[in-house]
């Protein structure tokens, strides 16, 4: 098991698509900080606008905390990154045929997925911690004006929650790219989770719901790994990292097992 | 000599269709064992089975003895190349090598650069796999299977597709694999006069079938020049002969017979035939080729997705 595993986070640090991920990690919050931080400059200055200058002024309160500021640079696409690198990464094996040297040599191919799930934990690993470096970063040199003293361990445990959250949308995203072997139906799946439009349908879906049984005030968001990242900041109560948590490891073993199993069973093409 | 390779009654179906029927294997170890069949016969529904790419429908294999759970110990012996290589277009030959390399714990930069020279491609350098020719993109296939220093290699028409030349240095490293390293090739193929220089073993296989095993000794003897005979009642012409004392007598095929005893006078035979009622197409003394043998085993007519 580990040298399949080390064989895949080989694979995935040699490939050009990582390379370009880590690439956007460090442009994208870049771009998103550098932003807000002149737009903080702006506010600082005469603004003929007083209904924007009060807007801005009420968004900046009293200031920006390094962990806000990093939690809104992992908010900027990084879930897109993340889930289309995931499709890259596990579809390489199967689009030119490589799984047909290793699934025969290999007792239950359920180690294949697990070593898959390895390598995208390397990747939510790495894009975590270059958007969290480049927000910091950029936060200190364009936000220095309004930063705050904020919750360190608050935010180190949103950070894992958020971390946890990815890896089980990834996990789907796994048995999308495994079961289907399509590169272009997961990626299509991967841009839609990735930009949140599956709100959408998780709206229409409560409608539905709530129509058909009355006096029922359900909201399925909030029983999806997506939707509790949605609603995952540093103001959120304890309660929603502990919904992250378990929703996570939830979606994580059941994918990762449905995965497991059905690749057992299924011939290898 | 033991068997390294067997299996029992091995079968797999695609929903109504029957890919391979109760198929029994017997492969020795350190031969060449050439798996014979038109397109569509069920040869690589059969590799794809040994080699644990397609779960077989019922029956059963085993290797060095193993079977079922006990299979496990020796997945790492067996070595396979399934109709195209699976490779990583992006990458190097020494990068697709060290990545099977890496899953089977070989780290040796040593070993990954000597197989890809004993199978041609030492100098590939960085050249990425999608700029290799078909006949590169075999032989990297060929290192991958040979990766870990299989035990069994299974090879799924290897040459098709490939040039003279390409075909040539496949059979030698072939041959040198057998004789040198003493490694148990089965090896499936159309191409018989390919096969018929490599193979010690054959197994022919038809409609999922295996219809006939031999060595490549026996095979020989039953191509061996005899009496051919083409008759309008080949199985009444059967019963004439044989109940006239010819008992080395057999079909091939829909329309002929094969008399083994070359000392008996064809005159007498045809009078026979006559006088039984059965009218005499035609009768010859000659050898009989491979597909000749293959073809009256099967039924089979020339060109009919056969080389």
């Amino acid at each position: 098991m580990t040298d399949l595993i080390k064989m895949d986070i080989y694979r995935l640090v040699h490939s050009k698509s990582f390379k370009v991920g880590l690439l956007f990690s460090i442009i994208i919050p870049l771009l998103v900080v550098g932003a807000m931080g002149a737009v903080i400059h702006l506010s600082g200055t005469e603004i003929q606008d007083m209904s924007m200058n009060i807007i801005i002024k009420m968004w900046i309160g009293k200031g920006f905390s390094i962990g806000q500021i990093i939690v809104i640079g992992l908010e900027s696409l990084s879930l897109l990154v993340s889930t289309v690198l995931t499709v890259l990464f596990v579809n390489e094996e199967q689009s030119g045929g490589f799984i047909k040297n290793i699934a025969g040599i290999v007792p239950n191919r359920g180690m294949l997925v697990v070593s898959k799930f390895c390598g995208i934990a390397v990747i939510n690993a790495s894009i975590f911690l270059v958007y969290t470096i480049v927000s910091a970063i950029a936060g200190m040199a364009f936000m220095s004006s309004v930063l705050i003293k904020g919750p360190v361990l608050y935010t180190i445990f949103v950070w894992l929650v958020k971390f946890l959250l990815y890896m089980a949308i990834d996990s789907i995203i796994l048995c999308i790219c495994m079961l289907t072997r399509s590169r272009s139906l997961a990626l299509g799946v991967s841009v839609i989770w990735g930009i949140g439009v599956i709100g959408i349908v998780y709206s229409a879906i409560n409608t539905f719901i709530n129509m058909a049984i009355r006096g029922l005030d359900i909201d399925v968001s909030l029983f999806t790994p997506d939707g509790v990242n949605s609603i995952l900041t540093l103001k959120s109560e304890p309660g929603v990292l502990i919904r992250g948590v378990i929703i996570s490891l939830i979606y994580s073993a059941a994918f990762v097992l449905i995965t497991s199993v059905i690749l057992n069973r299924r011939d290898v093409k | 000599m033991e068997y390294i390779l067997t299996t029992n009654n091995l079968s797999k179906r695609y929903g109504s269709v029957v890919a391979a029927d109760k198929v029994n294997l017997h492969i020795r170890k350190g031969e060449i064992y050439g798996l014979i069949g038109r397109n569509g016969a069920g040869k690589t529904t059969v590799l794809r089975m040994l080699s644990r790419l397609a779960i077989p429908t019922s029956g059963s294999y085993s290797i060095n003895g193993k079977s079922g759970r006990e299979l496990s110990s020796e997945l790492s012996k067996v070595g396979a190349l399934i109709e195209t290589p699976g490779l990583y277009p992006n990458r190097s030959a020494l990068e697709n090598l060290k990545l099977k390399c890496m899953a089977l714990g070989i780290n040796d930069k040593n070993y990954m650069r000597k197989l890809l020279e004993l199978v041609g491609l030492g100098k590939t350098g960085k050249k990425k796999v999608k700029e290799f020719s078909f006949g590169m993109k075999q032989r990297l296939g060929l290192a991958l299977a040979l990766a870990g220093n299989p035990d069994i290699l299974i090879l799924d028409e290897p040459i098709n597709g490939l040039d003279p030349q390409g075909i040539a240095e496949i059979r030698e490293i072939l041959l040198r694999l057998s004789g040198e390293k003493n490694i148990t090739i089965l090896i499936s193929s159309h191409i018989l006069d390919e096969l018929s220089k490599i193979a010690h073993s054959y197994g022919i296989i038809h409609e999922g079938r295996l219809i006939d095993e031999m060595t490549a000794r026996q095979l020989e003897e039953r191509c061996s020049e005899a009496i051919i005979l083409r008759t309008d009642d080949n199985k009444k012409a059967e019963e004439i002969l044989q109940s006239g004392g010819i008992t080395d007598i057999s079909q091939m095929g829909e329309d002929c017979l094969r008399i083994g005893d070359l000392s008996l006078d064809t005159s007498k035979i045809v009078e026979k035939l006559v006088y039984g009622g059965v009218g005499v197409k035609e009768i010859t003394s000659r050898g009989v080729s491979l597909e000749e043998y293959y073809l009256g085993l099967t039924g089979g007519r020339k060109n009919d997705g056969f080389n």
